[in-house]
């Protein structure tokens, strides 16, 4: 699994192109994730609109690639009902900064949003 | 009693041979199918995908109940990989999965690792997720998603097998 790296108004938009983020590539998903916000200093969002399926694997990535912003929120957007009642029963949705879709995380207002 | 841990390959052969022979319904129902795999690279998303069309192909369970079993198998095939496995690739995964009635099905897995600590489940806790940045919890979250999507799993030793059994209705 590749992360899809482009910017949009200084915010970095990573997308998983995969459908699932499973135990099989949380490892590579973090090393990719780290290899994109190398640098980065603007707002990041990551669009898992396309992840039918994450596992507690996945859950523990999404935690370790917002460990890495250092105190910046890891922004998450269109989160699917499978992947939204993962954080949800977790409580880790009080952790990132959750969007509905794409579009308004987009004109949302930063760290401030959702 | 002496109880001795043999762990040769034959013996997991024999164990494969055994159960081979038929169904083994951990309670009543109709036996859908028997999925096989194996530990390491990509052996439990394949086996979860196999798994999957033949949940889907069953018209009746609701996607809910799909994606609840599509999760939690996935969380018990991966502790089994990780823990009675301990990362060890090529290790024999069974899972047997029966419909109770047209809205609840059973689930049962099996593997040929080490025994759970204390031969019971883990209990069901949640990682603190109140506490600073750098001390979220990146695991821990398996068995709180197994226990609280179906409470009513229980587990056995028997001889050198483990043996989940859980089931999910449209509740």
């Amino acid at each position: 699994m590749d992360l899809i790296r482009r910017n949009e108004d200084d915010i970095l938009i990573l997308t998983p192109d995969s459908d699932r983020i499973d135990a099989a590539c949380a490892i590579h998903l973090k090393d990719q994730f780290r290899e994109a916000v190398e640098e980065v200093e603007g707002r990041v969002v990551m669009d898992l609109s396309g992840i039918s399926f994450m596992d507690s694997s996945g859950l523990g990535a999404m935690v370790s690639a917002l460990k890495l912003l250092k105190g910046r929120k890891l922004e998450l957007a269109g989160l699917t009902p499978v992947v939204a009642k993962v954080f949800k029963l977790t409580r880790m949705d009080q952790v990132f900064i959750i969007h509905d879709d794409l579009g308004s995380a987009l004109t949302a207002d930063g760290a401030n949003a959702a | 009693m002496i109880l001795v841990q043999l762990s040769l390959p034959m013996v997991q052969m024999q164990h494969e041979n055994v159960s081979n022979n038929g169904p083994r319904l951990a309670g009543p129902g109709t036996l859908l199918a028997v999925f096989r795999g194996q530990t390491g690279g990509y052996g439990i998303r394949m086996l979860m995908a196999d798994i999957r069309e033949a949940l889907q192909n069953e018209d009746k369970l609701s996607v809910e109940l799909l994606s609840n079993a599509e999760l939690i198998i996935s969380e018990v095939l991966n502790n089994i990989e990780e823990h009675s496995y301990a990362n060890e690739p090529d290790c024999p995964l069974r899972v047997a999965i029966s419909l109770i009635n047209e809205t609840t099905i059973e689930v049962e897995t099996q593997d040929f690792g080490e025994p759970m600590p204390g031969l019971k489940l883990p209990p069901k806790s949640l990682p603190n997720t109140d506490v600073p940045l750098e001390d979220l919890p990146e695991g821990g979250f398996g068995w709180f998603l197994i226990h609280t999507l179906a409470p009513q799993t229980t587990y056995t030793r028997k001889g050198q097998r483990n043996i989940l059994t859980f089931s999910l209705d449209d509740c």
